[in-house]
């Protein structure tokens, strides 16, 4: 009966230690990873102009420019989001306020102009397309760590499209983390079974996502890139572009004139103020 | 009158202002508005009632501005004007007419949650849709037919003060509103229930600033992120105006009323639960116009909607409505001074009972509201329905909406007044009729 030497056993226990040291990305779980991430890009208040390009898969495009206002809540994790639309002229006017609550349960609330009246986009509706683009309502706000459970899935070269971010030519490596919803409510409001996505190792930041719906029926593919840093030292990604697999249509999401860490009040951010157009 | 023409041809020309300003390669963020080319022809019975060359109902062409500068951090503006050229009109049949009017003019200042606001003002109170009980500060135009309902708004000249503690970040809200006079519904009036020899105005003119013609509201707004609910307190007038026999002639009056209200909405799951109520109390008594409900009498309006989307094409919005004159008396019970007196005033209280829906001490009705929605809104299919269920009234309205391009839409439909004749919406099948309106936006 073979057996291990017992004068064996502390060279084993050293190479495991040496393994875990030589993996120190490795030490990082899937949470961990997307705690992260989520602290990176966690910027206190940032303005932007927003261009929205709509493409079908005819070939016909779409744009739609509005203004953008975000503000992290008191308690450190959540946001709300402001979104006032300039153009084309049958959307002038309307606003649409996010209120991110703890629990995945948010809050959206419709200004229109027309009647002058705010309006609530019910739970189940936030699932679906944002002002006739390929990102839904929640894909607008900002998923947090704890909505989801994640794991990780490996280290790979980052996709193509995130090598321009890096170095050109050199492909930097990214984390692939899967993450599923926390709650069958989280799971209702996205539309999705499971994320997959690719984080860049050196600086924590999203670069693709995979979204797949409950029946792990790959839905859209979102790449971000213009990730900037900001003088805060938090990161900004100035350009999203979301590909719907079913019908091949593209919408891209590209911020201008982005202003951070600028004072915002909070009053920017309630149903009165809302209800006022902005003014 | 030819200050009227002058006042409408002033608006024509600001409009046509707004359209040079558009027109530009990009318009101002403040900017905005919509030029609305329509065709509404009479069909069914009305149509053949109305004789030769007369089965237009209208057709006109309208210029609707926005410009709201802001201009300081704590002060903005807000003018919204309206012109029109009607070919034909319910008002004026085939006179060429223009017509324009100053919907909003006001100057506001906010800084540390208080806002105020001075100048003619569009306050729409209410969270249901289509019926608002509490919706006690403004008025429309119904005598102009459009699917474009913020066009035929009124606002009055007054002032808001509206206050949300914690510098404006608390979810309370409390409104303060006047009027300096009460704003004027035209209303849309069957031929079938007005008294035999009676002209109506629909038009009855500007009443005079300040006295009694001011009015006062106030609200007060719980607004939390998943649901909202607020009370409300009117003294005003009936903005819908009612006919009154005063001896000589019938007048068409508006009368003084008191009124206390509230409503809400909540998100649940898939639904949206939308409420509102509002109790009515007129100066004429429990009972209406002379004991005996020739105007209306006190009320109690509700409505209670449920709003579910199913998938992201269809949607519905279905409401209940409830409305009871706990001290109605039928008009038919009223005895004047003599034979004539008794027969004009059952005659102008049966006009007013059939034109303001108090025929019945209750009435149950319902409203229904269906639309499909194609990719990018290319076409929209939409169902309106409202109904008595005790009169078996009703008014449905189909319609398809198309976008042509960008901000260019044209849409097809018909308002089709159907039930008995002598109930509120079967009295105005003299109205049925199909319609095509080109919208453009800028």
């Amino acid at each position: 009966m073979a057996r291990t030497p017992v004068r064996l056993l502390p060279r084993l226990a050293w190479t495991a230690l040496g393994l875990l040291g030589a993996l120190p990305a490795s030490a990082l779980d899937g949470r961990e990873i997307m705690q992260k991430h989520e602290e990176a890009r966690k910027i206190v208040t940032f303005t932007a102009k927003a261009l929205l390009v709509s493409k079908k898969g005819d070939g016909t495009t779409k744009e739609k420019t509005f203004l953008i206002s975000r503000k992290l809540k008191a308690d450190g994790v959540h946001f709300n989001l402001l979104t006032r639309f300039l153009a084309p002229a049958e959307v002038k006017g309307e606003a649409i306020l996010f209120l991110e609550n703890d629990k995945g349960e948010n809050d959206i609330l419709l200004y229109l102009p027309a009647y002058q009246k705010v309006r609530r986009v019910e739970r189940a509706q936030q699932s679906s397309s944002f002002m006739g683009s390929d990102f839904s309502y929640s894909d607008i706000t900002t998923p947090h760590v704890d909505d989801y459970v994640h794991a990780l899935k490996g280290e790979e070269a980052c996709p193509a499209a995130a090598h321009a971010e890096t170095s050109p030519g050199k492909p930097a490596t990214c984390y692939k983390v899967e993450a599923k919803p926390a709650t069958d409510s989280i799971r209702e409001r996205t539309g999705y079974g499971r994320i997959l996505s690719w984080v860049r190792k050196d600086n924590f930041m999203l670069v693709q996502n995979e979204n797949y719906d409950a029946g792990d029926v790959l839905l859209k593919t979102s790449v971000l890139s213009d990730i900037e840093k900001r003088p805060s030292g938090k990161w900004f990604t100035k350009t999203i572009a979301v590909t719907t697999k079913k019908d091949g249509a593209s919408t891209t999401l590209k911020f201008t004139d982005v202003k951070t860490d600028l004072p915002l009040e909070d009053s920017l951010f309630t149903q009165s103020a809302l209800a006022k157009g902005g003014k | 009158m030819s200050a009227r023409i002058s006042a409408a041809f002033g608006v024509v020309v600001a409009l046509l202002g707004f359209v040079a300003v558009a027109a530009r390669a990009e318009v101002p963020e403040w900017v905005s508005g919509k030029a609305l080319l329509d065709q509404y022809e009479a069909v069914g019975p009305g149509r053949d009632a109305r004789g030769d060359g007369n089965g237009t109902l209208q057709s006109s062409a309208t210029l609707y501005g926005t410009a709201s500068p802001k201009l300081s951090e704590t002060v903005n503006a807000k003018a919204t004007l309206r012109g029109s050229a009607y070919r034909r009109s319910l008002e004026h049949g085939k006179d060429f007419v223009f017509r324009g009017e100053v919907q909003e003019l006001w100057l506001a200042r906010g800084a540390g949650g208080l806002d105020v606001k001075l100048g003619q003002i569009v306050t729409p109170w209410g969270r249901s849709d289509a019926v608002n009980p509490t919706d006690f500060l403004t008025a429309k135009d119904l005598t102009t037919l459009s699917t474009t309902d913020e066009i035929r708004r009124r606002g009055a000249p007054g002032a808001r003060l509206v206050y949300v503690p914690a510098g404006g970040t608390s979810p309370w809200e409390a409104t303060v509103a006047w009027n300096a006079r009460y704003p004027q519904t035209k209303m849309l009036i069957p031929t079938s229930g007005v008294p035999a020899g009676v002209v109506v105005d629909t038009d009855p003119g500007t009443p005079a600033l300040f006295g009694d013609r001011q009015e006062w509201a106030a609200k007060l707004a719980y607004l939390a992120s998943s649901f909202d609910v607020s009370l409300s307190g009117f003294s005003g007038r009936n903005h819908f105006g009612q006919f009154e026999w005063d001896g000589a002639k019938v007048a068409t009056v508006f009368e003084k009323e008191l009124a206390i209200g509230g409503d809400f909405s909540i998100t649940f799951d898939d639904f949206i639960l939308r409420g509102e109520t509002a109790y009515f109390f007129y100066d004429s008594g429990p009972r209406g116009g002379s004991g005996a409900s020739l105007t209306e009498p006190n009320h109690w309006d509700s409505v209670l909607g449920l709003e579910r989307a199913f998938g992201p094409r269809v949607r519905i919005l279905a409401q209940a409505l409830y409305r009871v004159h706990p001290s109605r008396r039928d008009p038919s019970e009223y005895v004047g001074a003599n034979a004539t007196e008794t027969a004009i005033g059952r005659g102008v209280g049966q006009a007013n009972a059939l034109i303001q829906n108090y025929q019945q001490k209750s009435e149950v009705g319902a409203t229904l509201l269906a639309t499909y929605t194609t990719e990018e809104e290319g076409w929209v299919f939409e169902l309106g329905a409202l109904g008595n269920f005790i009169g078996g009234d009703f008014v449905i309205r189909p319609k398809i909406r198309h976008k042509l391009r960008d901000s260019l839409h044209a849409t097809l439909g018909m308002d089709y007044y159907g039930g008995p004749t002598d109930k509120t919406f079967g009295a105005l099948r003299d109205y049925r009729s199909a319609y095509l309106e080109a919208e453009w936006a800028f």
